[in-house]
């Protein structure tokens, strides 16, 4: 991540919308997992986003010398509160799990059975994958699996980019499809050793 | 209907709500990307789609409290909201479509954002006429969601079901490097 002060609106908005999609792939899959930990997370993604909000509401105002400029920029404006919004709203998901509320079984169901699914993997000692980096691997074009997040003893990287290394032990959250989890089960297992093109 | 716990109904429309904030959210975006007021059009529709069914929803789970745990109800009402939240957000977006031009760095943006939208043609070649999404794997074999098909005038987002022809103009969300995948698929270019 760049620092803040060296960032332009565009960096800030492309944030934002990398956000908004992360953000609501955690809030489900904390849900789904049940787990504090992920939730917590989204929690403080949803801060960071309020952060980068204020920042671009205020960079845009110093930027501003016309009306056409303030009609052009408004634009940006209005769909970058629009992903704060999404934010929130996997914000209220998560808080589901921080709140400690039940979950109804049917809930798990319906989750099983949207369209992209999420899934937790673990890289096995005799897997193919450890050592790769992610853009080495071509996880996403192999399996169509993406990764969401990897799990590294106690500390867990969101949004990985492609120059991280896979380790064995890594534990991936990712979402995609039943067939790509299951060829990714078996990548990580060790039972496919060829998968790149 | 009167009076029965219909859990299986619930379930059916968690995973439409999901299925369809997720949707709306790219349909928004792409009506932005290619200042497309039909895809925008079909982010409204969809919104209205989406106030049906959380009504419905909460209806099923207020009186699911009669048997059911109340207490593992109130995340399905929490889902719901939040899911309606999701769907205003994606109108939100969609309706900037309707001003004179686009932001350049909204543009720019786009194409530097991590998953990144694509608009292309299946050609005279390609391995996916007569196919459905299903049938050739397209998210697990190219990494992209088809989630939009353009032929002729018509729109379609039901895909299931759904043979490519010739011509049909397809919109897909994923990494980058998917993008020269479903171009081979698509006939653009040799693999």
């Amino acid at each position: 991540m760049m620092e803040d002060e060296e960032m332009n609106v565009k960096d800030i908005f492309t944030e934002m919308k990398d956000i908004s999609e992360l953000v609501l792939d955690l809030a489900y899959s904390s849900v789904f997992f049940d787990n504090d930990e992920i939730a917590e997370e989204v929690h403080e993604l949803e801060e960071r986003m309020g952060e980068l909000n204020y920042k671009i509401k205020t960079m845009a105002t110093l930027a501003v010398r016309t009306r056409e400029g303030a009609e052009k920029i408004s634009e940006i404006l209005e769909v970058a509160s629009a992903s704060e919004d999404i934010a929130n709203a996997a914000g209220d998901i998560s808080n589901i799990i921080k709140r400690g509320f039940k979950i109804h079984p049917v809930i798990l169901q319906a989750l099983k059975e949207a369209e992209e699914k999420i899934a937790k993997v673990v890289i096995k000692e005799n897997s193919n994958l450890a050592g790769l980096k992610i853009r080495e691997s071509e996880l996403a074009t192999a399996t169509g699996e993406y990764i969401i997040s990897i799990k590294r003893g106690k500390k867990r990287i969101y949004n990985p980019d492609k120059e991280t290394t896979l380790k064995v032990g890594d534990t991936l959250l990712v979402r995609g499809t039943e067939e790509g989890e299951n060829l990714l089960r078996k990548i990580c297992d060790g039972e496919i050793n060829e998968w790149r093109n | 209907m009167n009076g029965e716990i219909d859990l299986r109904g619930i379930k059916d429309i968690l995973v439409d709500i999901k299925d369809t904030s997720e949707l709306m959210i790219d349909l928004a975006y792409t009506s932005l990307l290619y200042r497309n007021e039909k895809i925008a059009e079909e982010v409204f529709n969809l919104e209205k789609k989406m106030n049906k069914l959380n009504y419905k929803l909460k209806l099923m789970t207020l009186r699911a409290a009669r048997t059911e745990e109340a207490e593992k109800l109130i995340a399905i009402l929490e889902i719901a909201n939040a899911t309606e939240v999701i769907a205003d957000a994606a109108l939100k977006i969609a309706e900037n479509v309707f001003r004179e031009k686009i932001h350049p760095i909204f543009i720019e943006a786009m194409k530097e954002a991590d998953e990144i939208i694509i608009k292309e043609a299946v050609t005279k070649n390609s391995r996916m006429i007569d196919k459905t999404v299903k049938e050739l794997n397209v998210k697990t074999n190219t990494g992209m969601h088809i989630f939009l098909v353009k032929r002729g005038n018509k729109y379609i987002y039901r895909l299931d079901n759904l043979t490519f022809k010739e011509n049909d103009i397809i919109f897909a969300e994923g990494p980058e490097d998917g993008k020269k995948e479903i171009e081979e698929l698509l006939g653009v270019s040799e693999a």
